[in-house]
């Protein structure tokens, strides 16, 4: 037996004093990212491959409900060891900017100039750019075309009780949503729709993901999601197909990524090359053309025909800072509101 | 002793340091969030939401532990006492479910039977966690000796055995089940993933996390602590009993004869086959299945092979540092007049939440003095070992309490330190239990992703792949990336197996 540790354990000693040896001198930025790897990795394999600049990534896990980095960066915040937060949604952005974790980039990087105003942060800290648009995903072998819903208010129809899907909305592009509705209608009506939601029993996935994929293998006939997971869904080959919702009244929410710099970050100069690339044309155009087709912001960027164009949507015009301030409170409000 | 050879005082300090540095100090510091903002954790600690999802998530413990328990105990008796056929076969995949992340397991489920609500939340739980009562009680039987197994044979038959075994390893596989606790009170995924459909279920853990996405500190502290507390009183309560258990088990054991069990060989081996077969066999045939053919599975393998490369060094390194710092900590155990002190301090990091022990990890090892580790390989090595220290420390100081002292001394008297003693005395008895830990700390290093998601380096792993992919990849490529995974979890179980020929025995 003596014989059998040792020729167990030998080996795993000497590895271990061979691992965390060796590492290079190149040049590097560490980019933070609320997306998932696979996705942010299509757009940074090419900065790497037009600077040379080595990215380190951390991502966060659709499992982890995406709360990973926003603590770690907050937790860092007295030593920073990201440069660049990349975040695919704006609400955390806006809170690592009032816990103080992001910094003003003076001047800003050439392409900030390209980002349409509204997707602009005000204080000049973070600029969005290839957004997500919240749409209603629907199976068209369970729906005829005549009854698709095209509101999100159609969460309450009765004829779709039990069978209109969204996410519990205390994490990621949802609660932003439902913060979203609060900001622009007030709390009384927002108030209804949260309570539409509950009285008819609308099924509570736990990512939009899963509320495609459910709607996708004919589980339930529709529900909301990001227009990203809907084309992970579609490409597929399911039956689905998704509506831009209430265009004739408030518009559909159109989520931009949003990138920034970290205060302090060790590599400032990597950072703003980064920012600046994410904010590029190409970024925008490679985006749009990956699996998950999230739309460019900016005009005139090659995209593919199901890929939707913001110049040709009615689209809720959203303050992203006072939404970004409140969604704390309101998760807390909404969480208790949820079973 | 101690003083005469000082390498056993500097092994002892080192483990102790580790301990405190790796595992407790991380969770110190992140409960000390509610000194900061005592009135929200008060808030967070009197809320009815915490309270009402803390019972919803205890009812599930409590079914799942009511089921997993007595079919743990009972697959154990056939597995240990009998002559069932096929048993150490069987039970050498038993282990198999546990080291399946359990969100696996309802990928793997869920394209077989349509799951959902409540009881499928049960179902995966006990396909999951039944192991741990399972090899806890088997470790009790198997200490019963030849002589009290033979007496009740003439006293009372086989029923009488049966009665028997069932009392004596009843607190054992509790033990088991209250490991099973710690972990379903710290996951959501399962339950929110299974009640997708129908009425949704929250628990314990998502209030956690709502705590710690609004960036409440004080309130996720506080909100920890009515798990943390159970979790430490029911551990503390267990692991005392545990050790009175052990000091019953003389020290000439003498394994028993099996007990024949002729005409019902059949049955029982089928219904071992029914019990064990859907957690191990399934999961692996179903990923087999999903994944469609060698291609993708070459393919996702070439993607992932330096992540893969990673998780295997992590859990090789984890594994032994657990190992080397659980040696001392269970020779400085069985020195104190109260070793479940010891004990319950190891059990701290492990039953704290992911999230709080994380947060805790990065205020502890964040500093400039520090630096390369915060950033390499090394913290993440730190974060499993400690975490997952109990599970090499708690088999090991049972051996070590089983063994007949005499040897020790003998070897005192002839001058040997106490370094020459574990290589000489000890390591030659215990080396099997060791390399048995060994592989358990490797497998469960292999499926951690909470604690990693929190650490830059984490997040090279294989764990994390899959689970950025679960979502977005194409079902074939997750299924392939899980396969990957638990090829790579099971390959030590095998290779253990392999190497000593006898029967595993992992708890």
């Amino acid at each position: 037996m003596s014989k059998h540790s040792t020729i167990f354990f030998a080996p795993i000693l000497a590895l271990m004093l061979l691992v965390g040896c060796g590492g290079g001198q190149r040049e590097e930025v560490v980019l933070y990212t609320s997306l998932n790897e696979p996705t942010a990795r299509a757009v940074i394999d090419a900065f790497e491959e037009e600077t040379g600049i080595r990215v380190i990534i951390q991502a966060d896990t659709e499992r982890d409900k995406t709360v990973g980095l926003v603590r770690t960066l907050i937790e860092e915040r007295n030593r920073p060891r990201a440069d660049v937060f990349w975040n695919s949604e704006t609400a955390n952005t806006v809170r690592l900017k009032s816990e103080g974790v992001l910094e003003r980039l003076d001047p800003p990087p050439a392409n900030a100039a390209t980002v349409p105003p509204e997707f602009v942060d005000p204080d000049g800290t973070w600029w969005g750019f290839a957004g997500r648009a919240r749409v209603l995903i629907v199976n068209t072998e369970m729906v005829a075309e005549e009854d698709f819903p095209t509101s999100i208010w159609d969460l309450h129809d009765e004829k779709w009780r039990g069978q209109a899907a969204i996410v519990r909305p205390v994490t990621g592009t949802t609660l932003t949503h439902m913060t979203t509705l609060y900001e622009m209608l007030g709390e009384e009506e927002a108030d209804a729709f949260i309570q539409g939601v509950l009285d008819n029993e609308c099924p509570l996935p736990p990512g939009n993901g899963r509320v495609a994929r459910l709607v996708g293998e004919g589980a339930l006939p529709f529900g909301m999601t990001d227009c990203s997971d809907y084309r992970l869904v579609l490409n597929e080959g399911f039956p689905v197909t998704a509506v831009y919702p209430d265009q004739d009244g408030i518009g559909t929410l159109l989520i931009p990524n949003t990138v920034a710099r970290i205060a302090g970050g060790p590599n400032p100069e990597n950072a703003r090359k980064l920012i600046d690339f994410l904010l590029s044309e190409r970024a925008e155009e490679i985006l749009a053309f990956h699996q998950r087709g999230h739309i460019p912001l900016k005009p005139g960027i090659n995209r593919p025909e199901d890929v939707a164009n913001p110049a040709e949507m009615n689209l809720m015009e959203v303050d992203f800072d006072r939404v970004g301030l409140a969604v704390a409170d309101r998760l807390e409000a909404l969480d208790a509101r949820f079973p | 002793m101690l003083a005469r050879h000082r390498e056993g005082p500097a092994f002892v300090l080192a483990a102790l340091l580790f301990l405190a540095v790796g595992g407790l100090l991380p969770v110190a510091l992140s409960l000390w969030d509610i000194a900061g903002d005592p009135a929200q954790g008060m808030g967070a600690l009197t809320s009815g939401i915490l309270w009402g999802r803390f019972a919803t998530s205890l009812l599930i413990c409590l079914y799942t532990l009511a089921i997993m328990v007595p079919l743990g105990m009972l697959q154990a008796w056939f597995l240990v006492r009998t002559d069932l056929p096929l048993r150490h076969i069987l039970l050498a995949i038993a282990p198999i479910p546990f080291f399946i992340p359990p969100l696996v397991h309802v990928l793997t489920w869920f394209r077989i039977v349509p799951l959902e609500g409540t009881a499928a939340v049960v179902l995966v739980y006990i396909l999951s966690y039944q192991p741990l009562a399972l090899l806890m009680a088997a470790r009790s039987m198997e200490q019963t000796g030849r002589d009290e197994i033979d007496a009740l044979v003439l006293q009372g038959g086989r029923l009488l055995v049966f009665l028997h075994d069932m009392r004596g390893a009843f607190p054992s596989a509790m033990i088991g089940g209250i490991l099973a606790l710690v972990f379903i009170l710290s996951d959501f995924a399962v339950v929110d993933f299974l009640t997708s459909i129908g009425p949704k279920v929250t628990v314990y853990a998502d209030t956690l996390y709502s705590h710690h996405l609004g960036g409440r500190g004080a309130a996720v502290a506080a909100a920890s602590l009515p798990g943390l507390v159970l979790c430490m009183l029911l551990l503390a309560w267990a692991l005392r009993l545990r050790r009175a258990i052990g000091q019953t088990t003389g020290a000439h054991h003498v394994t028993p004869r099996p007990l024949a069990l002729g005409r019902w060989s059949i049955p029982a081996v089928l219904l071992l086959f029914v019990l064990i077969l859907p957690g191990s066999v399934v999961p692996l045939a179903s990923l087999a299945w999903q994944t469609g053919s060698t291609t993708v599975l070459v393919e996702e393998f070439m993607v992932a092979r330096h992540r893969l490369l990673f998780s295997i060094l992590i859990a090789a390194a984890g594994a032994t540092v657990m190992v080397l710092v659980a040696i001392p900590l269970a020779h400085l155990a069985r020195l104190m007049r109260r070793p479940w002190i010891l004990d319950t301090l190891v059990m701290l990091p492990f039953a704290a939440p992911a999230l709080l022990f994380g947060i805790g990890l990065i205020r502890v090892w964040n500093h400039p003095v520090i630096d390369h580790i915060y950033t390499s390989f090394w913290i993440v090595v730190i974060a499993v070992a400690a975490r997952y220290l109990a599970f090499v420390y708690l088999p090991y100081s049972g051996g070590l309490d089983r063994l007949d002292p005499c040897h020790e001394e003998a070897a005192q008297l002839e001058g040997a330190g106490p370094l020459r003693r574990f290589l000489h005395v000890v390591r030659p008895m215990l080396g099997r239990t060791l390399i048995a830990a060994w592989c358990v700390a490797f497998c469960l290093t292999l499926r951690e992703l909470d604690t990693l998601v929190m650490l830059r380096a984490g997040q090279q792993s294989l764990t994390f792949h899959l689970y950025s992919n679960v979502v977005f990849a194409r079902e074939d490529q997750v299924a392939a990336i899980a396969l990957i995974l638990l090829m790579v979890t099971m390959a030590p179980l095998f290779l253990f197996l392999l190497v000593t020929g006898r029967r595993a025995r992992l708890v």
